[in-house]
């Protein structure tokens, strides 16, 4: 079994993009969100004595963010009444017209759905993992974050052919990957 | 202006066009390379569903000044 180190000066740089994604869809809200990374990585440094190498980092980050969103949600419960479910109406002028609240919303995700989704992101960070360091970091900044091609050449030192180059590379890599995980 | 392009100049132009940088003639001259060359019409196909996928599951990122600031809080806590 391979014994895996932890190296918190990476952590960031590796993670953060993944652990936000595993954050945002259980909590929907950025600042908390932002807050409860910044949380895991912090508690990760204080027990990092405690990692036994078993897992690999990013498992382990993992766990100490599904204890981190579970107390979150415990403190924002814990005032009385709070855990209550609550109706409330959209104005004062909803009051009474109960009928309209009971209609579907076509807009809501179900269970099924999230649960496709959140699948699909493990993938897609599994797939990420596999891209040589480089090719990932400009793939992200083009995809996801969807900086200009001449912002990222500059950043990079490198020409727009070169550029397209590890683009393509990337995508088709990403592209293989996903068809063995996902299609 | 060349109408016909090598398999390597549609690739290029295809991965352009995923990010909608690829020119109008460019669009032209890869969907007429599309018409006669099955590979590079089998990638493009690829390519959209890769896009597809990405798009629909909408990722999502922490921008680089809220990631420098996790990073300077977790060197804050290595040097302690």
């Amino acid at each position: 079994m391979p014994n895996h180190k932890l190296n918190p000066e990476v952590w960031v740089d590796r993670y953060s993009d993944y652990l936000y994604n595993f954050t945002i869809v259980r909590v929907n809200n950025h600042e908390v969100a932002k807050d409860l990374i910044s949380e895991t990585f912090l508690a990760g440094l204080k027990s990092k004595d405690n990692f036994k190498g078993e897992a690999s980092e990013r498992t382990w980050l993992i766990s100490i963010l599904k204890r981190k969103i579970i107390d979150y949600y415990r403190k924002i419960n814990s005032k009385k009444g709070k855990a209550e479910i609550r109706m409330s109406y959209y104005t004062d002028d909803y009051e009474g017209d109960w009928l309209e609240e009971r209609v579907s919303d076509p807009f809501d995700k179900t269970a099924e759905d999230t649960m496709e989704n959140e699948e699909l992101g493990i993938a897609i960070f599994e797939c990420l993992d596999t891209l040589n360091e480089k090719q990932a970091t400009i793939f992200k900044m083009k995809t996801i974050d969807g900086f200009d091609t001449e912002a990222i050449c500059n950043e990079f030192n490198i020409t727009p052919s070169n550029f397209w180059v590890i683009i393509h590379r990337a995508r088709k890599a990403m592209a293989d990957c996903l068809e063995e995980n996902w299609f | 202006m060349k109408l016909k392009i090598d398999c390597n100049k549609a690739a290029y132009i295809c991965d352009k066009s995923q990010y909608k940088e690829a020119s109008f003639w460019e669009k032209i001259r890869l969907s007429l390379h599309n018409i006669y060359c099955n590979f590079c019409k089998k990638h493009s196909l690829r390519n959209k569903k890769l896009t597809k996928v990405l798009k629909n599951f909408k990722l999502k990122s922490i921008n680089s000044s809220e990631k420098e600031a996790i990073r300077n809080l977790i060197e804050k806590e290595i040097i302690k």
